[in-house]
C-alpha cells in the first residue's frame, strides 16, 4: 500500500514536472504555425524549440534511466546555409510533432494526475459533509440527494480514482517519456548518417596520414640512401682513378666509401623500423612490447593476456608505436618511478594502456609524441584518451578497432 | 678454424665464406634454414658457429633460438650471431646462456674485414663480441654511468663490446697504461670488483649495464 502510494506520487510528480515543457509547448502550439513560417527566415527560432526539447530529453531520460542523445545536424555557415540545415533536418520536424502532441496531452495529464489526489480525499469524506451544501452542488457521477446514495456512490468513486492513481498515472508518465524518447532521439537513419560521416572523416584522415607516411618514406630513401649510394659510387670512381698513381689517396676514398655504406645501412634500418618494426615480425606484439619495456630505465610491468590473437599488421604496428612513444614520454617528462603497459582485446577492439606514477599534467595538445600518437591512432579509426592530473601520474589509453 | 655458417641468403653466405677462406678458415658446414642448424652443429662440432637471426621457414628469430638450444646441447660452443638489426633483449637472452664465446653483431660489421675476423677469433677463443649499438642501447639505461667522464664511458663501451686493454688502447690511440688507469677508475666509480680480466671483466661490466 505504502509503496503503491509512493509510486503513484512519484509518477504524479513526473507528470507535474512535465508541465515545465508542456505549458511552453501549449503556448508554442499556438506559435507552431507562425514558427513554420518563421523558421525559413530565422533559423535561430529553432533554438527555442531545441532547448525545450533538451529539457524534455533530460526529464524523460531520468525516468527511463538512460541518456537520450540530441539528433541535430551541426549548424554552421552563412544565414541561408543555416536555414537550409534547420529546414532539411528531420529532427526539426520531429521536434514540432512532439510539441503539437505534448503541449495538450502533457498539460491534460498533469492536471488530471494532480486533481485525482484531492478528488479521492473529497470522495471519501463526502458522506460527512454533503448535506451541508445546498442541494444539487455535490456530485459523484450522479447528484447526491439521499443518504443511501451518499453512503455508497462516493466510495465507488474514490475506488475508481484510486485505481486510476495506482495504475493509470504511472503508465501515463512512462508513455509520455517513451513518446518523447521516440521522437526526440536520433532516428536509426540519423545515427547511421552520423556514423557514416564520422567514418568518412576518419577515412580521409587515414588516407592523408597514409599519404604523408608514403611521402616521408620516399623522402628518406630519396634524400638519404639514394643520395648516399651516389656519393659512394663517386668515391669508388675516384679510388679507381687514383689506384695506380696515388694508392694512398685511393685507399682513403675506399675507406670513405665503406663508411658511406655503413651510414646508408643505418639509415635503411631506421626507415624499415618506421614502416614495420622487425621485432614485431620476430616476436609478435607481446614480445615486442616486452622488449621496449625491458629497455627502459625504470621498471615497466607488461600485462598481455596469454594467447592474444594476432591483430592485423597496421594495428600491431600502431600499438607498438603507441607503447614506444608513450614510454619515451614517460622517461623524458614524467619523472616516474615505474610504469605499466597493458595490451588486451576488448570486444572487437584492441586496448592499449600505458600508465605511470609520475608528475602528470601532460598537455595532449602539446608535445609531438602525443600528436604523433593521435595521428597514428586516428588513421585506424581508433580513439586516444589521456588522463593526466597534476601530481597524479599519466594514463594514455588507446583503442584500436581490429575486426573488419 | 672450422666454421658452420647458418645463413639463408646465398649472397651473404658466400660473402662470409669468402672472408673466412681468405683468413685461412675452413667452412665445415652450412645450414640454410632454422631446423637444419642444430643438427649441423651436432654433426660438425665446429670451432665457431656463425648464425643469422632470421631464417626460414618462419623468418622470425629461428637463428637466435637455435643458438640458445645449441649452447645447451654443446656446452661452451662459441656462437657468433649476426643480424640485420640489433635488439638489446636478444643480447640479454643470448648472454643468459653465458658471455664466454658469445658474439652478437650487426651484419654491417662484416664489411670491416679485419675487425670482423678479430671478433670471430675472440669469440672462438671464449671471449665476447657485442655490437657497439647493443652496448649503446644497454648503456642508456643506467644513470650511475653519468658519474663517468666521456673518456671513461668510451673505455666502458669498448670493454662491454668485449675488447681487452691492448685492443682498447689501439682503438683510442692511447697507451695501455692510460687504459689501465681508466679501467681502474671505472671499476672504482661503479663499485665493481677490480682485478677481473678477460671475459670475467666483460661479464662484470655487462651485469652492471644490463641490471
Amino acid at each position: 500500500m505504502r509503496t503503491a502510494i509512493r509510486r503513484s506520487a512519484a509518477a504524479t510528480g513526473t507528470l507535474l514536472v512535465g508541465l515545465q515543457t508542456a505549458l511552453p509547448a501549449l503556448f508554442g502550439l499556438v506559435m507552431a504555425v507562425p514558427a513554420v513560417l518563421v523558421l525559413p527566415v530565422l533559423p535561430e527560432a529553432a533554438g527555442v524549440l531545441r532547448s525545450l526539447a533538451a529539457t524534455e530529453r533530460r526529464r524523460a531520460g531520468r525516468l527511463l534511466g538512460e541518456r537520450i542523445p540530441a539528433p541535430y545536424r551541426p549548424l554552421g555557415g552563412g544565414h541561408w546555409r543555416r536555414v537550409r540545415t534547420v529546414v532539411r533536418d528531420p529532427a526539426t520536424w520531429r521536434d514540432l510533432l512532439w510539441l503539437v502532441v505534448h503541449g495538450p496531452t502533457g498539460t491534460f495529464a498533469a492536471l488530471i494526475a494532480v486533481g485525482l489526489w484531492p478528488g479521492t480525499v473529497s470522495s471519501l469524506t463526502m458522506p460527512l459533509w454533503w448535506w451541508l451544501l445546498p442541494p444539487g452542488t455535490v456530485t459523484a457521477f450522479v447528484e447526491v440527494r439521499t443518504w443511501p446514495v451518499a453512503l455508497t456512490l462516493p466510495f465507488v468513486q474514490a475506488a475508481a480514482y484510486a485505481v486510476l492513481l495506482w495504475w493509470l498515472v504511472p503508465v501515463a508518465a512512462r508513455v509520455q517519456a517513451r513518446f518523447a524518447r521516440a521522437l526526440l532521439r536520433p532516428t536509426a537513419r540519423a545515427r547511421l548518417a552520423e556514423r557514416v560521416e564520422e567514418l568518412t572523416e576518419t577515412r580521409t584522415e587515414a588516407l592523408e596520414s597514409h599519404g604523408a607516411e608514403l611521402r616521408r618514406i620516399e623522402r628518406d630513401l630519396h634524400d638519404g640512401v639514394q643520395a648516399q649510394l651516389v656519393s659512394i659510387a663517386v668515391r669508388l670512381g675516384l679510388a679507381e682513378r687514383s689506384f695506380t698513381g696515388e694508392p694512398d689517396t685511393a685507399l682513403a676514398f675506399l675507406r670513405d666509401a665503406r663508411t658511406g655504406i655503413e651510414d646508408s645501412l643505418t639509415q635503411l634500418r631506421t626507415v624499415i623500423r618506421g614502416i614495420y618494426p622487425p621485432i614485431l615480425a620476430d616476436r609478435g606484439l607481446d614480445g615486442a612490447v616486452r622488449a621496449i619495456a625491458g629497455g627502459q630505465r625504470i621498471p615497466v610491468t607488461v600485462r598481455v593476456p596469454e594467447g592474444l590473437p594476432r591483430p592485423p599488421a597496421p594495428v600491431e604496428a600502431a600499438a607498438y608505436f603507441v607503447v614506444a612513444e608513450s614510454l619515451t614520454n614517460v622517461s623524458r617528462h614524467s619523472a616516474a618511478a615505474s610504469a605499466e603497459v597493458t595490451v588486451e582485446p576488448d570486444g572487437a577492439e584492441l586496448r592499449v594502456r600505458v600508465r605511470d606514477d609520475g608528475r602528470g599534467g601532460a598537455d595532449p595538445d602539446l608535445g609531438t609524441g602525443l600528436l604523433g600518437i593521435r595521428r597514428r591512432v586516428a588513421a585506424l579509426d581508433g580513439t586516444v584518451h589521456i588522463h593526466s592530473p597534476r601530481g597524479g601520474g599519466t594514463t594514455i589509453e588507446v583503442r584500436l578497432p581490429c575486426a573488419s | 678454424m672450422r666454421i658452420v655458417i647458418a645463413e639463408d641468403n646465398a649472397l651473404l653466405r658466400e660473402g662470409i665464406a669468402l672472408l673466412a677462406g681468405a683468413a685461412g678458415h675452413e667452412i665445415a658446414g652450412i645450414a640454410a634454414s632454422g631446423p637444419e642448424i642444430v643438427p649441423a652443429l651436432l654433426e660438425h662440432r665446429p670451432d665457431i658457429a656463425i648464425l643469422d637471426v632470421r631464417m626460414p621457414p618462419g623468418f622470425r628469430d629461428e637463428g637466435l633460438r637455435a643458438a640458445v638450444e645449441a649452447r645447451a646441447r654443446i656446452p661452451g660452443l662459441p656462437v657468433l650471431v649476426l643480424s640485420q638489426y640489433v635488439e638489446q633483449s636478444y643480447a640479454t637472452e643470448l648472454l643468459a646462456t653465458g658471455a664466454a664465446g658469445t658474439g652478437y653483431l650487426l651484419k654491417d660489421r662484416v664489411g670491416r674485414v679485419e675487425e670482423f675476423l678479430e671478433a670471430m677469433d675472440r669469440v672462438a677463443a671464449g671471449g665476447t663480441a657485442l655490437d657497439p649499438e647493443v652496448v649503446t642501447q644497454l648503456m642508456t639505461r643506467r644513470d650511475p654511468l653519468r658519474a663517468l667522464t666521456p673518456r671513461e664511458r668510451e673505455v666502458l663501451h669498448l670493454m662491454a663490446q668485449g675488447h681487452d686493454n691492448p685492443a682498447i688502447a689501439r682503438r683510442l690511440v692511447v697507451t695501455e697504461r692510460a687504459v689501465l688507469k681508466h679501467v681502474g677508475n671505472i671499476f672504482r666509480k661503479l663499485g665493481l670488483p677490480a682485478g677481473d680480466s678477460g671475459h670475467r671483466r666483460v661479464l662484470a661490466v655487462l651485469a652492471y649495464v644490463n641490471a
